[in-house]
């Protein structure tokens, strides 16, 4: 009889169910040994997904969107890297403290991730049916061969790869750009998984691709209803796409918001400057700059990392670190958040003058 | 606020700068595992356009359309295959040498990877000062021209003794702007010149082009993929997909009243950053994938992923047919005036898998 | 208010200040750092430098006409008149031995020199121009590789009759392959950066791309293939003149000095004669050794 290891596990794990959330990461804090000093790639992160929810992370380079996302599949490599605290809680089980079998029956089972460049998810000397047969055996106790190869040809069909039947045979280098995600994803969530990871899936690609990866990674959430990390650096997917948007900053979360109220009235500095100083497609308003550059991650600025490009720095904000607090079913690591709130954001930031 | 740039055009009163005749760019590729014969890759097909003084025109489409072919045979750093570039009226092929030496400063490039565009092994003034040498105007003036560029691109000027590695990504793309700036030039291509810059980072030197358009008179041709900031920068802006150009108008044309099918696919494309606009949008999604290059479909190039595709559209290939205000297209199902605003609502015309 | 000006210096963190100010790390001076970092290097430029400075000041040193015969006390066992004694006729060895030096060092350094020149130009000329001319110059060099290079010396010394300058060509001749197969690699890598593209598009013709972009990339593999092209051109002028095809006696050189190591007799019981030149050739290539591995990874592109 075919059982899935993960949910055999599962229940032995978690015996408590609906209050806890799916995933929630804990304080987390990741440095790398570098030639030049650690690097202090995430330092106290801790933000949660609910079951079936799609969170956006957004964050420029140096912010720790991605470090974080690994981390919680345990890919960071140790060294260089060390995971050095933090929680990561899976159905209240911390994967941190998890073995290594663990962790490999939850990976690609209970959490399953999809990368921004697919050649590197994708074995290139395999063919492309075979990776996702083999993704399918591993987590499935007692299916046959043939049971896996038609279950593969469905998930091609799935994600809107022509011609499956043909195309199971193929190599990686033999699909487009786009065609290699649609794999991705349908090695992905071949095994039914809870949590989807996706690293900046759409960044490499063509815009009209984008829109149909997107499409297909909609259509894909809503029919497993699996929760979804979304990491982006683009506001466009995470309007599109995303239920709650958590803010990342030199590796600290800076902001945590349901989608609408974080666009409508964004309680962080560096959230109304990225804001402000994206284009729009359907506007011609002139573009707000944020000023300086991502800071120097093996020395971060003193007290609040984002004071030195922050138009609301004075003194508190060199000394003292702002702690991610909640305000009314949302969160914000800023001293002064209240100003922002009935403030004239759109001036806030430097605007060409004419 | 909205900008107002002024719109040359046929009636416009600013002078032609460049114009551009069915240039063409096919690269031969050795033939392919059965080598059955050489490969060509139809890199440029046949592109027309004219750049005036003083104005953006923006070359927009997805990766393999040729924006970035074009933008390099302006620059003379390729040779097109064939075709002409008329720099103020003189066909730069045609030129000796050392007239064509001369006219290179004043077309100049800014590149798109703030790592290889910078040499590792000399200083920002050297960098910066390379044209002048390479044009012998180093001698009379160099150095303070050189404190001079960097004051314009927003650099302190204590840094032209550091090297390139020393700074961020932003900052070196504005020693790539003064290094293009350095000769004077009438007009600058700018490919891809924030791609690959970090969000926050872009609106800076974005502002920064501007702000020394309007202060030199530079006229601009802005390569990108990225079509919120060509609707920032642009005058006009010609739409390129498989080598050719399928449309080009002014800002407002291709933004509010697009006629041609990929033009309107691509900006229903875009992600909006907001969210409450989410589910209001005219979606149209293109199935199927970019067609081969080397292997371009018959007839009209679009019609593998087009909803609208008939049988002429595979034996006859539309010309681009210019209006009477001056918006061109090639389309022989073109869309309708109205309702080509991006942020209109409109029932999309559905889907078709492509080939 | 304008386009926002140095908007980098605008509350730009402390690290960044600091490291700016740390001084300017141009690409020489942090080679150079890593080169004082490796400590065989060190000692090898150490002992190159003595070399040097002993064939230098050879005169001085040891006080003997190299050339000056004795037959009254031929091979004499070393002494406090002549510190490594004398050769077969009456010569001192260690005056030989140093002046020597200037010779095998000489001719070394020369050959190098021919071949790193040869080899940059005709590799730069390769790389840039590409097709046919690119087809032609590479074959050539595959060419030269591929023959045994003592043997043709050997030819080459009967045909034109050995001496300083006929050794430098044939050595030169075996060196210049390798040096433009790598600056070859080079300028093909080169051609493709777009800052070399910027220089294009500023008008600069290919002799300006040579001088200001190539050979200043290629300069630091070449140092070290030079460097190790020094070291083989002496040993190689040791072997040649070993077997009376290079230098020619009177005039001293290691090579020539070891040719006295051919009879039984004085390989055992008169070892002043042999190993002092044979021992200069071991350290000398040994400390060149050291220091082309020492450049090489001073010069590693894993900056």
């Amino acid at each position: 009889m075919k059982r899935r290891k993960n949910a055999r596990a599962a229940e032995a794990a978690a015996p408590e169910t609906q209050a806890v959330p799916l995933l929630s990461i804990e304080d987390l804090t990741v440095d790398f040994r570098t030639d030049d000093g650690i690097v202090h790639a995430v330092d106290g992160v801790s933000y949660a997904v609910e079951t079936g929810e799609i969170v956006g992370v957004v964050g420029e380079s140096g912010s720790g969107k991605s470090v974080t996302a690994m981390s919680v599949l345990g890919l960071i490599r140790q060294p260089p890297g060390v995971v050095r605290g933090g929680r990561i809680l899976f159905h209240g089980e911390d994967l941190r403290a998890a073995s290594a079998r663990r962790l490999r029956e939850i990976r690609g089972n209970g959490i399953a991730m999809i990368f921004q460049d697919p050649m590197t998810a994708l074995n290139p000397v395999m063919r492309v049916g075979q990776q996702i047969v083999e993704a399918l055996r591993m987590h499935t106790d007692g299916l046959s061969r043939t049971a896996a190869r038609d279950r593969a040809v469905e998930l091609l069909r799935m994600v809107g790869v022509p011609n499956p039947e043909k195309r199971v045979l193929q190599y990686p280098h033999e699909f487009s750009g786009g065609m290699r995600q649609r794999a991705m994803i349908a090695m992905a969530i071949a095994n039914g998984p809870e949590l989807l990871i996706a690293d900046e899936p759409t960044t490499a690609l063509d815009v009209t691709i984008q829109a149909q990866v997107l499409e297909l990674l909609r259509t894909a959430q809503r029919e497993t209803g699996a929760a979804t990390i979304l990491i982006t650096h683009d506001l466009g997917v995470v309007a599109e796409m995303a239920d709650r948007v958590v803010v990342m900053y030199a590796g600290r979360v800076v902001e945590d918001a349901d989608v609408t109220s974080l666009f409508a009235q964004p309680r962080h500095p560096y959230t109304v400057g990225l804001l402000g100083s994206v284009p729009r497609i359907d506007s011609d308003d002139i573009l707000a700059s944020v000023p300086g550059s991502p800071p120097n991650m093996i020395q971060l600025p003193s007290g609040c990392s984002f004071h030195p490009r922050c138009p609301l720095a004075r003194e508190r904000c060199r000394t003292e670190e702002p702690v991610l607090t909640d305000i009314g079913g949302r969160k914000s690591a800023c001293h002064f958040h209240d100003e922002l709130r009935a403030a004239d954001t759109e001036h806030l930031f430097a605007v060409e003058s004419r | 606020m909205t900008e107002a740039l002024t719109p040359p055009g046929p009636a416009a009163a600013a002078p032609e700068l460049l114009r551009v005749e069915a240039l063409t760019k096919h690269f031969p590729v050795r033939g392919g595992i059965l080598n059955r014969g050489r490969v060509v890759v139809h890199a440029v097909d046949g592109v027309d356009f004219s750049v005036y003084e003083g104005e953006t025109l923006s070359l927009v489409g997805e990766s393999g359309c040729g924006k970035t072919t074009t933008g390099r045979m302006i620059v003379r750093l390729l040779h097109p295959t064939s075709g002409r570039v008329l720099y103020r009226g003189e066909n730069l092929a045609a030129l000796p040498s050392r007239k064509l030496r001369r006219i290179r400063g004043d077309l100049q490039l800014m590149f798109q990877d703030p790592h290889s565009s910078l040499s590792p092994r000399m200083s920002v003034h050297d960098i910066v000062a390379e044209p002048l040498r390479v044009q012998g105007r180093y001698r009379d003036g160099g150095p303070a021209r050189v404190r001079e560029l960097l004051d314009l691109v927003g650099l302190a000027r204590h840094y032209e003794n550091r090297y390139a590695h020393e700074f961020s990504g932003g900052q070196r793309q504005r020693i790539g702007l003064a290094r293009a700036l350095a000769l004077d030039p009438r007009m600058l291509v700018l490919d891809e010149p924030v791609s690959a810059l970090d969000v926050s980072i872009r609106a800076q030197v974005v502002n920064q082009l501007r702000a020394l358009q309007r202060q030199l008179g530079l006229a601009f041709v802005f390569i990108s993929h990225d079509l919120s900031i060509v609707r920032h920068v642009s005058t006009r802006v010609a739409v390129m997909y498989l080598g050719a150009i399928v449309e080009i108008g002014t800002r407002d044309q291709i933004f509010q009243s697009s006629r041609h099918p990929y033009t309107r696919a691509l900006l229903s494309a875009v992600p909006v950053p907001d969210p409450t606009l989410r589910d209001a949008r005219d979606r149209i999604t293109l199935g199927g994938d970019v067609p081969d290059p080397a292997n371009p479909p018959s007839g009209c190039r679009f019609r593998t992923r087009c909803w609208k595709a008939q049988d002429i559209c595979a034996t006859e290939r539309p010309d681009l047919r210019t209006q009477p205000d001056g918006h061109a297209f090639a389309c022989h199902f073109p869309e309708s005036a109205t309702f080509g605003a991006v942020s209109d609502t409109m029932i999309t015309t559905g889907q078709q898998e492509g080939r | 208010m304008t386009a926002v000006r140095d908007a980098d210096a605008v509350g730009v963190p402390i690290a960044e200040d600091a490291r700016v100010a740390a001084g300017h790390r141009s690409p020489i001076r942090l080679a150079l750092r890593r080169f004082r970092r490796h400590r065989m290097a060190l000692v090898g430029s150490v002992v190159l430098l003595i070399v040097i400075l002993a064939a230098v000041f050879a005169g001085p040193i040891s006080g003997h006409d190299p050339n000056a015969i004795d037959l009254m006390s031929t091979r004499a066992a070393p002494s406090s008149q002549h510190w490594l004694g004398t050769d077969s006729t009456g010569r001192d060895v260690l005056s030989r031995l140093l002046y020597a030096g200037r010779v095998s060092l000489g001719v070394g350094l020369s050959a190098a020199l021919l071949a790193v020149l040869a080899g940059t130009l005709l590799g730069s000329i390769s790389g840039l121009a590409g097709g046919w001319l690119d087809g032609l110059i590479m074959r050539l060099a595959d060419v030269f590789m591929s023959f045994p290079s003592l043997v043709v010396m050997i030819v080459l010394a009967g045909i034109i009759g050995p001496s300083v300058t006929t050794m430098v060509i044939a050595i030169g001749m075996f060196q210049w392959p390798t040096c433009a197969r790598l600056v070859r690699g080079v300028t093909l890598s080169l051609r493709e950066q777009e800052y070399v593209h910027a220089a294009r598009i500023a008008g600069a013709r290919p002799a300006w791309l040579m001088r200001k972009h190539i050979i200043p990339a290629a300069l630091p593999p070449v140092t070290v293939v030079g460097t190790l092209a020094v070291a083989q051109g002496i040993s190689l002028e040791a072997t040649m003149s070993f077997l009376g095809l290079g230098v020619q006696p009177p005039a001293a050189s290691w090579g020539n000095m070891l040719t006295e190591a051919q009879s039984l007799t004085v390989i055992s019981s008169m070892p002043w004669l042999w190993v002092p030149p044979g021992v200069a050739v071991a350290i000398t290539v040994l400390a060149v050794n050291f220091i082309g591995d020492g450049l090489r990874d001073a010069v590693d592109p894993r900056r």
